[in-house]
């Protein structure tokens, strides 16, 4: 077996594993889950020591044919795009089930759940065969599914409904792509093994649009992009802190990858769809900021947020250029970071104060420093300020899309300016106000809270004050698949 | 039809008649400012209107007996607290003397440990494997064990008595095994058949005589076939009704709902089945295709065509219509909250008939292949008397296992007694004559425990005579549930009181050994219950800080400015919403999205002037809204505010030795009607204006001058503040000059600001783990008592915020007209509420889920109409996250006994809720510190 397998079935076996346990057993229970998902960690952390950044090609391949009437295959890979994510999912499932599991006899359920949306989420990432992609992206939904149903809040059970309403209904479009995919792969070059994502780039024009345009609709809703984005505030405010975790860290990013590996995959139509993308992506930029804007719930606000980012995502895909893809992988890990480290900081105020609402508190700096500490570094980042990841994210989208038209660079800056008017407010209401003022005074964090969120904070600047490495990671393998780069050397 | 062709104007009419009697009684006209109207039911007392309540819902009326057991266990109630609720239950003791063996305890084992039925199952389990034959039952008390044992042990102790029991009662030493209850006997069986048929015939006939206000036609063939269509109907009606009940977002639009109503809007589409939900029923589509216009025209038809006889119409509806309290609830609501909805009683009644009898129809053809009528139903079960018997004994789950099971095969089998009859009348014939036999040996073993429990040894039992013995258990039997929660509820009650008033009493003697002296600061709260904890939290932050409660904020209501409550904008929207519908509310919240843009930057970066322009707009509207009720302040006099002052003052006892700092503090709650219940007797109304206003008027000289004249002496010094706070503790300060600054002002300040915080902590903590909405207050315990004296009375004390207080000086009031004022504005509302709480408490405890009409028991009560609506839907949680308890309100009041005496003589109707037991009244003498009790009848008697 190999590394990637062992990393792919280690949270399956885990739940695997759970599932014998009696639900009584909640020592064993907590204990199981994170040891697999440490262990998920450790070898997701060995991996990125083995990889080879210099080679943009697929590493520490895996291939077993499955059905080769179908062309379909086990087949794994990794490579500098799919790494990254990689290790985010690793590091904040990890985070997740150190933080959230329930003290009664639930908990076995919920991390249950957990280690299985860590198994769909890796197999996203590593798969390179679209039946399996289909199979592990499903797997994602339905544990999320329960997750929500079962451990989120008031109107947890519409929210649910509406989750898995719009992502269900996205998954018809995606499927109805991959089979078309699958089928020119099989009528091309019949049941051979080649990776899913690089079978259509022969695929005639027109054809092309329209399983991009499918595409589109299958990632972009998961991506939560405008108009598709109805699903996200809901289920953010409705699901509990875990989830609000995974949501907003990983489960956006399924889509940004997957949409990232479809534009390479279908240059043509990526060229010819690039001013919807970007229409899209900009209308998203401005909408989910200024509707961010305007919420007073904390959770509602980073749910709009999220969605404004992931149209940052979708700008820096839809740049179709190196620096433009780069910074939308960049941008996909520091939202990740950012939103975790942010819904990880207002579980406990939320548990301290009962209440998300903005202007309900306005607890002060001395009352909780540390809190205070890590929410502003946080919310800076959050604000693409200098020397954090967020602000290398954004440069890189920004330059990536410059040269285009100059209206993309000008809402891209009105985005960024309505990002930082509601950021500082939130801050100004968090952290800088007097505790007298506050009913209850959130108390200080508790030590995991605080070192669990203590590690995303220092990724967030230790990635920005130190970029290169990480730069460096995805460097050869955007370079390869950048349908720029692949039409100057057609 | 040939009733309907008739003449369908006059069986409208009918109809339309009864439908108001109905209203009449479930919805009885409502008035402002009154929170419940007891009128109905005041005078037939609290027992009787929860008989009828237990009748109309099924709700029981009382906490389960195993609750009441539990608190014995812990103390909580208490054998003198029993021996108090016996001497009340005078009815116990009128009937014939039991054996003077027993007679002191006898009602209190039947209280305390249960006496099961005998079943075929439960013997050979108690004989072998709790071996009851060789050990006194595990559950008897100790003080009894030695009377019981009389030096002997236990396994003989026991054997013995169940010995004498079996002579005295001439029974088999040895019950019957299952197996050999349960073996056929032909001969036997065959003999017995004409009796089992009888037998059948008169269950049958009280089954059918229920049908009516008891039962309906679904509880009917629910009884007799397992199938609860009712389930189906609910889960059908909320989605019809539920958009016009605002439970939930229409799956389309009703064609012409506004104009035409809602029945013929349903009928209208329901043809169509877009559903799919009716495909699989029969005939529906004849029974659609048949429904008349109007909706009094088709309850008038469904009503014949199932069959019920016409003077149990009223009956019949009204039983569907507290069947589905939920939606009740809310039709009662629209109809006086928001008048021109299109949802009424009667159309509710009439698409519950119309669904009712679809889907009744499909349960009847399945099983029995008739018409679900009454009519049918009756011929079918007289016919099939054997298969009757069967299925309402198995659904009843009072067959024991093994004849359960021969049961279900049965049924499974044969369906209906139109094949395999020789079968079914075996096994019906088995039922009875295994009644008949287990009825016999059952009474062996009740009283077998009831001698154990009550210590009567086999001795004692002996020297007894049969008759004797075997007049106990009917004795038992006819001390029913009933009965039995009363005897515990007033035992429980009276734990409370006495508890209540020694540590009153005690409390009393305590602070009048202390000096007085003038207090740094005074602070004026609301009455309501959530303000207790405040209040003894700031006592104990600053014991220089005097606390008064008052119901001024209630009472003086229309004479200052009434409370308003906030309506945000999103609930703004969404009325706009659903007038514009969705295209054109999306249009219209676009079109004002500009707006809310300009207030966002300037929010960001004008925050000062956005907050000042934002201030000014409310103000604005406030006026605008003010003017439009014609409650603005402009319309009362200068003479009536300055009355209200000095009656608001004199109240509370304020009128002399007032401090430089008086603070009045008003609270709020938001605007959702689970919010309301924050505070209950303000009904969920902002009133820091109305403490704003008292304290402007307080402060100015004209009004001091004019109540120096009225003896009310305010020094120069002192300064009236007001503030508000909500349920989470935000604190807004409405009126406080900032000169002259002053050291008890802030001492003021900061501690009212620490002891709201500790309150809100206070009640969070009771409320851990429950399910509660980010921005949704902590809720507060329901209260229990009502204090109306001085705050000295229970200072220091920690009454866990179930108490509610009135501040009152007996001394400003010899004659007690104040407190007639006080009594009469406040007993209906507070009795009210306690018994909102006492139900909710009930329901919880009896797990009856759904069933929000107990919560406020509508048509027994009514409700308070207009944007006041008193409806809290969600009470059953508050309830028990609150662990309120299921107590009648007390009342004690600081007064001299002599005052109280002639108030009740003077006002019956005040006396009334005494006599007729909706609260308790108790009084402390304001001079000798004593307590005494009201009995009523009796008078008062010192506790």
């Amino acid at each position: 077996m190999g590394i990637l397998s062992l990393l792919l079935w280690t949270p399956a076996l885990g739940a695997l594993l759970l599932a014998a346990i009696p639900r009584e057993n909640i020592v064993l229970t907590r204990l199981v889950a994170n040891a697999c998902s440490t262990f998920c960690l450790l070898l997701a952390g060995w991996l990125l020591s083995q990889y080879d950044p210099n080679n943009g090609q697929l590493q520490f391949h895996e291939y077993f044919p499955l059905n080769p009437a179908l062309g379909s295959a086990y087949a794994l890979g990794v490579d500098g795009l799919s790494l990254p994510l990689l290790l985010l999912t690793c590091l904040l499932t990890t985070i997740t089930l150190a933080i959230s599991c329930p003290a009664n006899t639930s908990a076995k359920g919920h991390c249950l759940c957990l280690l299985l949306i860590e198994s769909g989420l890796l197999g996203v990432f590593l798969t390179q065969d679209w039946a399996l992609f289909f199979l592990f992206w499903q797997l994602t939904l339905i544990p999320l599914f329960f997750l929500m149903n079962r451990w989120g809040e008031l109107r947890r059970h519409a929210a649910s409904l509406r989750f898995a309403t719009y992502l269900m209904g996205g998954s018809v479009f995606l499927l109805i792509s991959l089979l078309a995919i699958s089928q020119f792969g099989l009528q091309q070059d019949g049941p051979v093994a080649v990776p899913i994502f690089q079978v259509a780039k022969a695929m005639p024009k027109n054809q092309q649009i329209l399983v991009l345009l499918g595409f589109l609709l299958g990632f972009g809703v998961n991506m939560a992009l405008f108009p598709l984005h109805g699903w996200l505030p809901l289920a953010q405010t409705a699901a509990p802190g875990a989830v609000n975790i995974l949501i907003s860290g990983v489960f956006l990013k399924m889509g940004g990858y997957g949409l990232t590996r479809a534009v390479v995959m279908l240059p043509d139509a990526a060229q010819a769809l690039q001013p919807l993308m970007t229409t899209l992506a900009l209308f998203g930029m401005i909408y989910g900021s200024l509707l961010a804007w305007r919420q007073t719930e904390l959770k509602a606000m980073l749910a709009y947020w999220s969605i404004s980012q992931m149209a940052v995502v979708l700008l820096g895909i839809a740049s179709l250029n190196d620096t433009g893809l780069t910074g939308a992988v960049l941008q996909m890990v520091a939202h990740g970071l950012i939103a975790a480290v942010l819904f990880l900081l207002i579980g406990p105020l939320y548990r301290q104060t009962s209440t998300r609402n903005l202007f309900a508190f306005n607890p002060g700096f001395k009352a909780s420093p540390k809190f205070s500490a890590l929410m502003v570094l946080s919310l800076l980042a959050a604000m693409a300020l200098p020397g954090t990841i967020g602000f290398i994210a954004s440069i890189h989208t920004l330059i990536g899309n410059a040269q285009r038209h100059y209206l993309v660079t000008a809402v891209f800056l009105l985005t960024g300016l309505i990002t930082a008017a509601y950021l500082t407010r939130t801050l100004n209401q968090l952290c800088l106000g007097s505790a007298q003022q506050c009913p209850v005074p959130p108390k200080e964090l508790a030590r995991v809270e605080f070192t669990l969120a203590g590690v995303l904070v220092a990724a967030i600047v230790l990635l920005g004050l130190m970029p290169s490495p990480w730069l460096h990671l995805s460097a050869a393998t955007v370079k390869k698949i950048s349908p720029s780069s692949h039409s100057q050397t057609l | 039809m040939p009733d309907n062709a008739a003449d369908p104007t006059e069986h409208r009419q009918e109809i339309t008649a009864i439908l108001a009697r109905l209203e009449a009684r479930l919805l009885t006209p409502l008035a402002e400012q009154s929170w419940h109207n007891l009128a109905p039911f005041l005078a037939s007392g609290f027992d009787l209107w929860l008989a009828e309540l237990e009748c109309q819902t099924d709700i029981p009326p009382y906490l389960p007996e195993q609750t009441y057991r539990s608190l014995y266990r812990q103390g909580r109630i208490n054998d003198a607290d029993l021996n108090a609720a016996f001497a009340q239950q005078t009815v116990l003791h009128t009937a014939k003397p039991l054996p003077k063996a027993i007679r002191e305890s006898f009602f209190r084992v039947i209280l305390q440990y249960d006496l099961p039925c005998f079943n075929s199952g439960y013997w050979p389990w108690q004989n072998h494997e709790l071996k009851a034959l060789k050990r006194m039952q595990a559950d008897a008390p100790e003080a009894v064990r030695k009377n019981f044992l009389l030096g002997s042990s236990q396994a003989d102790a026991a054997h013995q008595l169940w010995q004498a029991l079996c002579t005295q009662l001439a029974l088999p030493e040895t019950a019957p095994s299952p197996a050999e209850t349960t073996v056929d006997n032909p001969a036997t069986l065959a003999s017995r058949h004409d009796q089992t048929r009888q037998h059948a015939t008169r269950e049958l006939d009280l089954m059918l005589a229920e049908i009516g206000p008891q039962k309906s036609l679904p509880d009917f063939v629910l009884a007799l076939s397992g199938h609860d269509t009712s389930a189906t109907v609910h889960a059908q009606l909320l989605c019809i009704l539920g958009p016009a009940l605002g439970f939930k977002e229409p799956s389309w639009r009703w064609p012409n709902v506004a104009k035409t109503g809602l029945y013929p809007a349903w009928r209208a589409t329901i043809a169509f089945d877009a559903g799919l939900l009716l495909h699989q029923l029969p005939d529906w589509q004849e029974i659609i295709a048949d429904l008349p216009e109007h909706a009094a025209d088709c309850i008038h038809q469904q009503l014949l065509k199932l069959g019920i006889p016409k003077n149990g119409w009223e009956g019949y509806l009204l039983r569907l219509a507290v069947n589905f309290p939920d939606c009740l609830h809310w039709v009662v609501r629209l109809k006086h909250l928001e008048t021109g909805r299109y949802l009424t009683l009667t159309d509710y009644l009439a698409i519950r008939l119309v669904l009712d009898r679809l889907w009744l129809n499909q349960v009847c053809q399945e099983l029995w292949q008739v018409e679900a009528k009454i009519s049918t139903l009756t011929a079918y079960f007289r016919k099939n008397l054997s298969e009757f018997l069967v299925r309402k004994h198995l659904y009843q789950g009072q067959l024991p296992e093994q004849l359960a099971t021969l049961a279900e095969a049965l049924i499974l089998r044969a369906g209906s007694e139109r094949h395999c009859r020789s079968d079914w009348q075996k096994l019906a014939d088995l039922l009875h004559c295994r009644q008949a036999s287990d009825s016999f040996t059952h009474d062996g073993w009740r009283l077998f425990r009831l001698c154990q429990h009550a210590g009567l040894s086999a001795l004692t039992v002996e020297h007894l005579e049969r008759n004797e013995l075997l007049s106990l258990l009917p004795r038992a039997d006819a001390f029913t549930a009933d009965e039995r929660g009363k005897i515990w509820l007033y035992a429980f009650e009276h734990h409370y009181r006495q508890q209540l008033a020694a540590a009153l009493t005690a409390n009393t003697q305590a602070i009048s050994k202390r000096p007085a002296r003038l207090p740094l600061a005074q602070a004026v709260f609301c009455l309501d219950n959530r303000e207790e904890g405040l209040r003894r939290h700031l006592e104990a932050l600053s014991p220089n800080i005097e606390t008064f409660g008052s119901n001024g904020f209630l009472a003086h209501a229309p004479l200052l400015p009434a409370g308003r409550r906030h309506t945000p904008l999103p609930r703004v929207l969404r009325r706009w919403q659903q007038r514009l519908g969705l295209a054109g509310a999306f249009l219209a919240i676009n079109a004002i999205a500009p707006i809310a843009l300009l207030s966002l930057i300037g929010q960001s970066l004008w925050p000062q002037t956005q907050r000042a322009l934002t201030r000014w707009l409310k103000a604005k509207i406030t006026q605008a809204t003010a003017s439009q009720s014609g409650t603005s302040q402009a319309t009362n006099s200068l003479e009536d505010k300055h009355a209200q002052a000095a009656s608001f003052l004199q109240d509370i006892g304020l009128t002399a030795n007032i401090a430089d700092w008086v603070l009045l503090l008003g609270h709020a709650s938001l605007d959702d009607p689970a919010s309301q219940a924050v505070c209950q007797a303000c009904q969920g109304r902002c009133h820091g204006h109305n403490a704003e206003t008292l304290a402007t008027l307080l402060n100015q000289t004209a009004t001091r001058a004019l109540l120096l004249a009225r003896g009310i002496v305010i020094p120069e010094t002192t300064r009236f503040v007001a503030a508000e706070h909500d349920g989470n503790g935000l604190l807004h300060w409405r009126y406080c000059p900032q000169q002259p600054a002053s050291a008890a002002l802030q001492a003021l300040q900061s501690n009212l600001q620490q002891a709201l915080r500790l309150s809100v902590q206070e009640r969070q903590q009771k409320e851990t783990g429950a399910d509660r909405h980010p921005n949704k207050p902590p809720s507060h315990s329901g209260q229990a008592a009502w204090i109306i004296g001085r705050r000295q009375l229970s200072y220091g004390l920690a009454l866990n915020s179930r108490v509610f207080l009135s501040s009152y000086d007996a001394d400003q009031d010899p004659d007690g007209n104040r407190l007639q004022d006080l009594l009469q504005t406040g007993l209906p509302r507070l009795v009210g509420i306690n018994l909102d709480h006492y139900l909710a408490s009930t329901q919880q405890a009896n797990k009856v889920n759904n069933q929000t009409l107990a919560n406020n028991p509508g048509g027994l009560f009514t409700l308070t109409p207009g944007t006041c609506s008193d409806y809290r839907y969600n009470l059953t949680t508050t309830a028990a996250c609150n662990g309120h308890e299921a107590l009648r309100l007390s009342i004690v009041v600081e007064t001299r006994l002599t005052v109280m005496a002639a108030l009740l003589r003077r006002e019956a109707q005040l006396d009334t809720f005494f006599t007729a037991r909706w609260a308790y009244l108790s009084v402390i003498d304001v001079h000798t510190g004593r307590g005494f009790e009201y009995l009523p009848g009796t008078g008062f008697q010192e506790i």
